[in-house]
Parts: C-alpha cells; sequence; structure tokens
C-alpha cells in the first residue's frame, strides 16, 4: 500500500473509531440547548395559564359556554375537543420528534392544539401542564376566529387574538346578537371592555367560507408535511366525489341532526344569554361525529366547567373511578385509614367528583351512539355470502361498502385508522375451527407489524381484511418497507424535515416515503374471501360463521413504536393499548349457520 | 498486474476483519431489541423537554421558521383570492470526504488514488402557502463531475487544493395548484380546477430511475385521487421537457431535444401499479427514443416485492450520426426484502437482467443500475466508483444485503454481495462481469453531524476484456469515510 493511501486508511479508521465514542455517548445524554431551555422556563405553564385565564389573548369555551351551552355540550365531548388530549398523538409525536432532531416541531399540534402552538407553547408538554384554552384542543376560536380562506394549509393559519369582546365569524349576519344588543338591560350583557355586565363579543362578522369544504378539509383535513408527505387528503377526495358534483358538503352530513348523511338542522336559539333564549335559528350540531373516542379519564374529558373549577387535571387523575370512589358501595367499607391522594381526603369532594363523573359518563354514552350512528352512515356490511361447500372446505364471502357520498372509508387520517374484519368460524361445541382478524396479546392484529408474528411466536393471518392504508418507506436497497414512524432511518441516521427537492405535488409522494391507499372510495365496495379448510372441519357438523367489522383508531403496533417517547396521564403503554382495544367498535356484525356436507368439486 | 492484486488483498484484509468484528458486536446479546415482544406495563415517563435534542432548522428562516410554534400572520390575499404567506427556508448539506482506492483501472488509469473532496448542496425554498412554492437548487463547490478539494496521491501533480465553482441551478421550479391557487373559480369546491402543476426545472425520475432520472426543464401535470373501480386512488401526470435534456447518447449538445412523457400510478389493494411512458425527440440526425415500464410492488405478509420492466428504443436515427448510440434493450428487475427481527433489521435482494443495450430515456450522471444494490452505486461525491459496472449491457446480476440497526437507529450498518455476469458475445466492449463486497456504516454524532464509512472489495473477470481498459482482470477496492453536516 503506498503511503498517501495509508495515511487515508488510518485517519478513516481513527475518525471512525472517534464516532463510535462520541455516538453513543451522545445517544445516553442528549445535548441540552441552554437558551432553549431558559425560554421554555421562560414561558412556564404556570404563567400561561395564568394569562389565558384572563382571557386577554384566547378566551376559553368555557367563557362562550355560558351563552352556547348547547353549542358547547356538543363540542366538550366531541372529537375536536379530544384532539390534543390523546396520550397517543403526543406520544407518536414525541417518539417522531426524537428521531427527526426535533424539526416536527409544532406539525401536529397545529392541527390538534391550535391554541397552544399560537401560544408558542413548546409541542411536547404534558396536556396535564397546558393552560385550559390549549387544552381544549379545537376550541371555539380554533374556526371563530379565522378571517380568510387559507386553502391547503396543514393547520398553519392565525387565529384572531383579543379578549371575548372581540368579533367572532360566523356563518350569519348576527341578527342574534343584534336582537342581544338592542336589548342590553333584558339580556345583562355588556359589550364593551372595563364596564359592568355579562361580557360579550360586539359583533358577529360573516365568513360564510366555514360552511365550505375548503375551510374544514384545507385547514386541518388535508394534511400535507412540509417534506411533501401527505397524510391525510379527505379534501382532494372529496373534491373527486359524488357529494362534490351534487353540491353536498361536510356541514351537510357531519353539522345536522343525524351524524354522517345529510340532515336538517335543529331549531333552536342560537344563545341563551342571562337565562333568556335569543330568537330561534337553523343550529348546526358541534359534536361533529368522528370514530375516534376517548382513553382518558373522565373528569378530564368531557370539558366540563364545573370539574375543571372543582379539580386540577393533575388531581383528576388520581381519582380511582373504578374503585367506586364516591359511591355508597365504596365509601361504606373503604377503612378509615385508606390511604387517599390529598385531593381526594375529603369524602364530601368524593361525593362531589362522583356526581360529576355519572354526568361525564352519561355524556360518553351520548357520544358513543352518535359514534356508532356516523360509522353505521359510512360503512355497509353484507350478508355472509357465497357459501360454497365442497370437499376443499367452506368459503364464503362479505363486502363492505363504503355509503358515504363524499369521502374514502376510513379517511382522514386513514394511514392509522384500523376497520377490519374478525371472522370467528366455530362447531357447534363452540370450539374455534377458523379465525381471522383475532389479536395477539398485545392487542394487536396478526399482520406483519404484530411483533409476535415479527418474532414468529404467532402465524400472518393471510386471510386479514383490513382497510388501513400503509406508509411506505424507502430503504438502502430493495422494496420499500411499511413503517409506523415515518421518518426514513434506513436511507439515513440524519434525517430531518425539509422541503423534498423534488416537486411533491407533481409526484403526490417524497422521494422517501409514500402512503399506499386501501380505503375504499365513496360509493365502491370491498369483497374479503375466506376459506376454511377441510381438514379443520368434519362431514355432517353445523358451523357458525361469526363476522364483525370492526373499527379502531390506531393499531396497536403503534403504541409500541411510541412507547419510548413515553404516554400522558401516567399510563403504561399496555393500558394505552387495552383502553384502544376495549372500546374498539363493532359497527356490524352477521352470522351465517352452514351444516358442512361435501360435495366434490368439479 | 501482481503489484495490483497485492494492494488490494491488504486493504481486503483490513475491511473483512472490521467487518469480522462488527458482525460479533452486532449478533452479541447487547445488540438485541431493548423493548421486547410485549407492551410494557410499567408507566413510562413523558419525554420532556431536556430529553429531546435541539432543534435542528435550516441555516436561514425568513419569515416563520419550518415547524416553529407562535402565531403566524395572516398573509397577503392575491386577486385571485389565494392567501399566501411567504417564508424563505435555506437549508442544505455539506459533505467532504477522504477516499482511498485500488487497483480500480476502469475509473481511474493507473488503480491507485486518495483524495479529499468536498460538496455542498445548498437549497432556497420560497414556500408560498401550503402548496405554492419556488425552490432553487445550487451545488457550488463541484462542477459537472469535478469536485473541490484535493488528490492526495499517487500523482503529485494533481495534488494541490483544487476549488470548483458553480453557480448553476441544479434545479429551480415553481409548483403549485391551480385550483388553490384561483380559489374564486371555484367558490363550491367542486375540484374543477384541482390541478397540480410545475415549471422550472426540477428532478424527474419514475420506475423507480430506470426510466427516466434527469434535471430539466419541463412543465408538469398531474391529478391524484382520481377514482375508479377497485383501486384506491389513481394519479396521472403529463409532462413535457423542453430544456436540459440529458439523452444518454454523450452528445454534447442536448438543447434541440424535448422529452414527452405519461406517468400513470395506481394504489390497489394487491399492491402499487406504475404504467409509464416517455419519450424524446431530437431532430432528423439523432432519430427519437422511447421508453416504457410497467412496475409494481406488493406487501405480502411482511415481505416486499417490486418487479419493473422496462423497455428502450431508438428510431430514426440518420445513419450519419455515428457517435450516437443506439439503445435499444430491456431491462428487468426483481427486488425482495423483509424485516427479520424485532429490532427490523432488514434483508434485500434485488436481481436484473438487461437485454441488448437499454438506457434510460434521459439520465443524469447516477448510473442506470443504481437502485440495484450499494455495489452498483456511486455516492455522488469525489472519485468512488461503483464496485461492479453499472450499465445494464447484456448482463445479469444481483445485490443481496442485510442492513443493522443499533444505538436506537443512531448507527446502522449494511454489508451486501453483488454480482454482476456480463452476457455479451465476443462483438461486446469487454468482460464487466465482477463480484463485490460491500458495506456501509452510518453514524449520527450530533444534532446536525454524521459520518459514513463506505468500502468495497470486487474481483473482476480475469478474461481481459475490461469495458474501458485492457487491465480490469484485476481486484479492485476502495475505502472512503465522509463526515456530513446537514444545515
Amino acid at each position: 500500500m503506498s503511503w498517501p493511501t495509508a495515511r487515508v486508511v488510518i485517519v478513516t479508521l481513527a475518525l471512525l473509531g472517534l464516532a463510535a465514542v462520541i455516538g453513543g455517548e451522545n445517544a445516553r445524554a442528549q445535548d441540552v440547548d441552554e437558551d432553549m431551555a431558559e425560554e421554555a422556563e421562560a414561558l412556564s405553564a404556570d404563567e400561561l395559564h395564568a394569562a389565558v385565564m384572563t382571557g386577554d389573548r384566547f378566551p376559553s369555551a368555557n367563557v362562550c359556554g355560558q351563552c352556547h351551552p348547547k353549542q358547547y355540550r356538543e363540542w366538550s365531548v366531541s372529537p375536536h375537543a379530544y384532539g390534543q388530549l390523546s396520550p397517543v398523538i403526543l406520544a407518536f409525536q414525541n417518539a417522531t420528534t426524537k428521531k427527526v432532531t426535533s424539526t416536527v416541531g409544532d406539525f401536529c399540534q397545529r392541527c390538534h392544539a391550535p391554541i397552544s402552538a399560537a401560544l408558542g407553547q413548546r409541542p411536547e408538554i404534558s396536556a396535564l401542564d397546558r393552560p385550559l384554552v390549549a387544552r381544549e384542543s379545537i376550541t371555539c376560536i380554533a374556526c371563530h376566529r379565522v378571517t380568510q380562506k387559507f386553502g391547503r394549509i396543514t393547520g398553519r393559519y392565525p387565529i384572531v387574538e383579543g379578549d371575548i369582546h372581540e368579533p367572532v365569524y360566523s356563518t350569519s349576519f348576527g341578527e342574534g346578537l343584534a336582537a342581544v344588543l338592542d336589548q342590553p338591560e333584558r339580556y345583562q350583557v355588556q359589550p364593551k371592555r372595563g364596564e359592568q355586565g355579562r361580557a360579550i363579543h360586539a359583533e358577529v362578522k360573516p365568513f360564510f367560507e366555514l360552511r365550505t369544504p375548503n375551510f374544514c378539509g384545507g385547514v386541518c383535513h388535508e394534511v400535507t408535511a412540509q417534506t411533501g408527505a401527505r397524510s391525510h387528503e379527505m379534501l382532494t377526495e372529496y373534491k373527486r366525489s359524488p357529494a362534490s358534483a351534487k353540491g353536498i358538503t361536510c356541514v351537510d352530513c357531519h353539522m345536522g341532526s343525524v351524524q354522517g348523511i345529510p340532515s336538517p338542522f335543529e331549531m333552536g336559539p342560537a344563545a341563551v344569554v342571562g337565562g333568556v333564549p335569543t330568537p330561534e335559528r337553523p343550529l348546526s350540531n358541534h359534536f361533529m361525529a368522528g370514530p375516534d373516542y376517548s382513553i382518558v379519564h373522565p373528569g378530564i374529558f368531557p370539558h366540563n366547567v364545573e370539574a375543571e373549577q372543582f379539580k386540577t387535571p393533575h388531581e383528576w387523575i388520581e381519582f380511582d373511578v373504578e374503585a367506586g370512589w364516591g359511591t355508597d358501595d365504596f365509601e361504606d367499607e373503604v377503612d378509615e385509614d385508606h390511604p387517599f391522594p390529598e385531593a381526594w381526603e375529603s369524602l364530601d369532594d368524593r361525593y362531589d367528583a362522583r356526581a360529576i363523573i355519572d354526568e361525564q359518563l352519561a355524556l360518553l354514552d351520548w357520544a358513543e351512539e352518535q359514534r356508532l350512528e356516523v360509522l353505521r352512515n359510512g360503512f355497509g356490511l353484507s350478508e355472509v355470502s357465497d357459501i360454497d361447500v365442497s370437499d376443499e372446505g367452506i368459503e364464503f364471502e362479505l363486502e363492505v361498502a363504503n355509503l358515504t357520498e363524499g369521502h374514502y372509508v376510513p379517511t382522514s387520517f386513514d394511514i392509522k385508522r384500523t376497520v377490519f374484519l374478525q371472522i370467528t368460524v366455530t362447531d357447534s361445541s363452540g370450539s374455534v375451527v377458523y379465525r381471522s382478524g383475532d389479536r395477539d396479546p398485545n392487542g394487536d392484529l396478526r399482520d406483519s407489524e404484530s411483533r409476535y408474528v415479527v418474532a414468529g411466536v404467532l402465524p400472518h393471518d393471510d386471510d386479514l381484511f383490513n382497510l388501513q392504508s400503509k406508509t411506505y418507506v424507502a430503504i438502502v436497497r430493495g422494496p420499500e418497507r411499511a413503517q409506523n414512524l415515518a421518518p426514513p432511518m434506513s436511507l439515513t441516521v440524519l434525517p430531518m424535515v425539509r422541503p423534498d427537492p423534488r416537486p411533491t405535488l407533481f409526484y403526490g409522494r417524497t422521494r422517501g416515503s409514500r402512503k399506499h391507499r386501501t380505503g375504499i372510495p365513496a360509493g365502491q365496495s370491498r369483497t374479503a374471501s375466506y376459506e376454511v379448510p377441510a381438514e379443520s372441519l368434519r362431514s355432517g357438523e353445523t358451523y357458525t360463521i361469526d363476522a364483525r367489522l370492526i373499527f379502531q383508531p390506531v393499531p396497536i403496533n403503534l403504541i409500541h413504536e411510541s412507547q419510548p417517547a413515553g404516554f400522558d396521564y401516567g399510563l403504561s403503554p399496555k393500558e394505552v393499548a387495552d383502553r384502544i382495544v376495549e372500546d374498539a367498535t363493532e359497527i356490524w356484525r352477521r352470522t351465517a349457520t352452514i351444516r358442512y356436507t361435501p360435495v366434490t368439486k368439479g | 498486474m501482481a503489484r495490483g492484486r497485492t494492494r488490494g488483498r491488504g486493504l481486503a484484509r483490513a475491511l473483512a476483519a472490521a467487518l469480522a468484528l462488527g458482525f460479533c458486536a452486532a449478533l452479541s446479546p447487547a445488540a438485541g431489541d431493548e423493548l421486547g415482544i410485549d407492551l410494557s406495563d410499567t408507566p413510562l415517563p413523558l419525554l420532556t423537554f431536556e430529553d429531546l435534542p435541539a432543534r435542528a432548522g435550516p441555516i436561514i428562516e425568513i419569515g416563520r421558521g419550518i415547524n416553529e410554534v407562535g402565531p403566524l400572520s395572516e398573509g397577503i390575499e392575491l386577486p385571485t383570492g389565494a392567501v399566501w404567506q411567504p417564508a424563505l427556508w435555506i437549508y442544505g448539506s455539506q459533505r467532504i470526504a477522504l477516499l482511498a482506492t485500488d487497483g480500480d483501472r476502469r475509473t481511474r488509469p493507473g488503480g491507485d488514488r486518495s483524495e479529499v473532496m468536498t460538496r455542498m448542496d445548498l437549497f432556497a425554498n420560497l414556500q408560498l402557502s401550503g402548496t405554492e412554492r419556488i425552490l432553487a437548487h445550487v451545488r457550488p463547490m463541484d462542477r459537472k463531475g469535478q469536485f473541490a478539494g484535493r488528490v492526495l496521491g499517487p500523482d503529485s501533480a494533481e495534488s494541490d487544493w483544487k476549488a470548483e465553482w458553480d453557480a448553476d441551478f441544479e434545479t429551480i421550479f415553481f409548483e403549485g395548484d391551480l385550483g388553490e391557487m384561483f380559489p374564486l373559480m371555484d367558490p363550491q369546491d367542486s375540484g374543477s380546477g384541482d390541478l397540480a402543476f410545475v415549471v422550472g426545472r426540477f428532478p424527474v425520475e419514475f420506475q423507480n430511475g430506470y426510466l427516466v432520472r434527469d434535471e430539466m426543464t419541463a412543465i408538469g401535470l398531474s391529478q391524484d385521487n382520481i377514482q375508479m373501480e377497485g383501486s384506491s386512488g389513481i394519479r396521472i401526470a403529463g409532462l413535457w421537457a423542453f430544456d436540459h435534456v440529458n439523452e444518454p447518447t454523450s452528445m454534447p449538445d442536448q438543447r434541440d431535444v424535448d422529452l414527452f412523457g405519461l406517468f400513470i400510478e395506481g394504489d390497489f389493494p394487491w399492491g402499487l401499479l406504475e404504467l409509464d411512458v416517455a419519450g424524446t425527440v431530437a431532430g432528423e440526425e439523432r432519430g427519437k427514443q422511447v421508453n416504457a415500464g410497467v412496475g409494481w410492488t406488493g406487501h405480502i405478509a411482511g415481505n416486499n416485492y417490486s418487479v419493473y420492466a422496462n423497455v428502450s428504443h431508438h428510431y430514426d436515427q440518420s445513419a450519419e450520426v455515428e457517435q450516437v448510440k443506439d439503445f435499444d434493450g430491456a431491462l428487468l428487475v426483481g427486488g425482495y426484502s423483509t424485516e427479520v427481527n424485532l429490532r427490523r433489521d432488514l434483508f434485500y435482494a434485488t436481481g436484473y437482467w438487461a437485454a441488448g443495450d437499454f438506457g434510460r430515456v434521459a439520465s443524469n450522471a447516477t448510473p442506470p443500475l443504481g437502485p440495484i444494490g450499494l455495489s452498483f452505486a456511486g455516492v455522488g461525491l469525489g472519485g468512488y466508483r461503483p464496485a461492479l459496472w453499472p450499465r445494464p449491457l447484456d448482463s445479469a446480476g444481483f445485490a443481496a444485503g442485510y442492513q443493522m440497526f443499533f444505538n436506537e437507529e443512531r448507527t446502522n450498518w449494511v454489508v451486501e454481495v453483488a454480482h454482476r455476469q456480463d452476457l455479451a458475445k465476443d462483438d461486446g466492449p469487454g468482460d464487466t462481469s465482477g463480484l463485490a463486497l460491500t458495506t456501509r456504516v452510518q453514524q449520527k454524532l450530533f444534532e446536525h453531524l454524521m459520518l459514513q464509512l463506505d468500502a468495497y472489495y470486487a474481483i473482476h473477470s480475469g478474461d481481459g476484456r475490461g469495458p474501458q481498459d485492457a487491465e480490469t482482470d484485476e481486484d479492485s477496492s476502495a475505502i472512503r469515510l465522509e463526515l456530513r453536516v446537514n444545515f
């Protein structure tokens, strides 16, 4: 080897050794940017809380709810109100943030917690430490303090700042408000700052953009990362749909009296001011059912003015609902020296809390009915059909249909929405002879991302029917692979969120990743086929096919991949997964009974 | 020749020892999956500010930064009804690499070479709205394959520092969506004007780069989420390129070449289907070329598959223009990959078969067979060349590799074996067969910094019919270390 070559080799190897040392050390102890730490400290949660509670910058829904109780109640238990409270979104965001050297920034927060982002709060902080209006997620002013048509902006829109006296933006000319302002004594209102009376916004500015699909879809339900990667495509789905051609909008199906189909608005007063209702008019439904459901403590969600005034979120998560705190059954039996947390030592407090919790649980039950309604208006499931009994076994089919006219099912965050068929075939004694869509011990489906399948403990479910789309990410060489967290770690150890060097609108994706869609477009259907092999069957036996179409918001393997980031509310990954599985929604169920008398095929 | 083999063996031994040591470390119990198979039933603390790395933002951000928290501006409303919130972000990378090669006479007459070379990629992205933007890309420290740096040996005449400066745009384009730019034309959001477009000089790549991979001045239109029975969405794109179209012909003047393309991609439950066709028109003497390709990528039970079948045909060429090659041929590529354990280590294997002289319809300097394996690919910096000859030309081959991840994915390591078999008869340009062992290690150091080691050892055919040099029947090897700063 010549000397120059040798020198290069020596330097190379020396640098490589140094890199291994530095890299390993760096992985164990991440550097902390002192300046940013100070900045975060300066904007402490307490200070922000205090500032916001004054309503100087962004009024809370609690303030709006004083005069708009119907809208507040619907919103309080809605998916919009839950957006930032989900421990899954925070863990998912933080796990991704770590991989891309914190360049995710506020990307998730802009839609899930727009006020928090506008306040400049760091995205990774616990929901428990955010001020009330930030914890409210997509709160009233997230829509009613928007002034312009921004288009496909992925949540990066400004929200007008100011206290409750600032104008609101709505799809009316403010006739109701005018009636109130004409009779300030009757309604006991005071639209001017600093004077006695009920504070009220002084003006309603018409903003009819709120009714358009471009607002819902453009602002948040069509999501494109700064890299150009697309994760939600609801608006472009809509624009190619029959609903678009007919002029049916998001509001028609999701803010009417029936969730998921075009339906008329209820009639009623838009506000009840000082106990006096305003004139009746059509009222939109602010629940806007989606398929997601809460897995957090019922003292925290639904939003509840009384609950928020009674205890802090930190205190609420200590209240043991399951144990029966605040019920006669529990309190009559509990030892006097039972170690309650300080906030819950008072028996009266526990009874008061239980009353709130009962109210909350009733509201959650109502929300569950609404959720089932929207899912059943979105998904259709045929009876078990095309049953073919032969010496090869039993074959049968089920057809899953998209009943909507406006978008795919599943839609929006469809790379995580898990909609699957759970099939169980049992004999007359109840013994299972065939399964598909069943779960591993973690709660995952037996697909290629189940830890049990990857480890070879359980077989892959080859017949699984799952409408979840996937993110596929380029790897160093060879065909792309599926990833829950999108950074292309196989290509580079230093991925960062930067605009793609290619025109991503033209390609519909970035070079490093793409979304593979498997949802069903509007008005279409898809068939699931199953075959129970003859080896599992006995001639003359009667078999029952049990088919369930099930929805859950995210796959459990996402919980596994996010768990290094930790979960909010002190939840363990297992608890998060169990709650998701436990509350998974059975949309439809079909059964069929077959007597197996095989006939030779052909 | 004997001296070259001795040098190659020296490097090869060093490489083999490094690989053996690394494999031992990789397969040790400490390298197992820390998370286990089951979800933890112990609450794990939420990551805090102190646990997360400092934000690695772009070097310059004017206006709101990328994903930066805080209030947003109202923006500017255009007469069309669109609202723009301009922000300028300047970012890129600086790379510097040490390289030593032995016996690589195919790329460097004389075989030996050591060097230190640099490359900078600088991007300026002017984001106008959620959909509209202007992107410019320059590479100021290299020009036409020559990089700023210093040759260390063995030729002392070349050993001065050499500066290469280039202010030309590699890429500069405007992209947007017509429906978003003119929202007043579609107040009901019916989607009638919803059409993505791009104009300027931009990278064009289809069929995983087998059909076309080039930066060209063009105008393109596309629409996605087109709904068809059985599909979950179709994208159709059309392209007309009218400048900087680089035919794979080595012709010096490419200015009169036009390229037309139609590219269709569909998501189906059984996989991704790509149907693409593109052709060039380059005047009467130089003729026309048309390429067509079909690609499928599927995922079955944790196994990932892909197939690309491409053909190229050159016609209408004047017999008087001898320097234009006939790129008539076919290329068939099949790939497989899978995750092999809970740590998500990867195994991949890709094979190809090329008949005739297949060529991209337009091509930049990247090797056409680069997507097959690291052994067929360059690194885009300095004199490092692929271990195996990367042109399809009557050959078949494969690459099979294994990638391991360590240290919370801050480290990864690829080991690859690849082979190329020359299928040409005696009238070919020479025997291009070879066998290579290639490795790559990446290590993240800090928020903006990483190291990459690449090395290979290759055995070339011994029949003395090399494509560029009569002495390719030598072993060859190379090792390089790159320090990369992303900013």
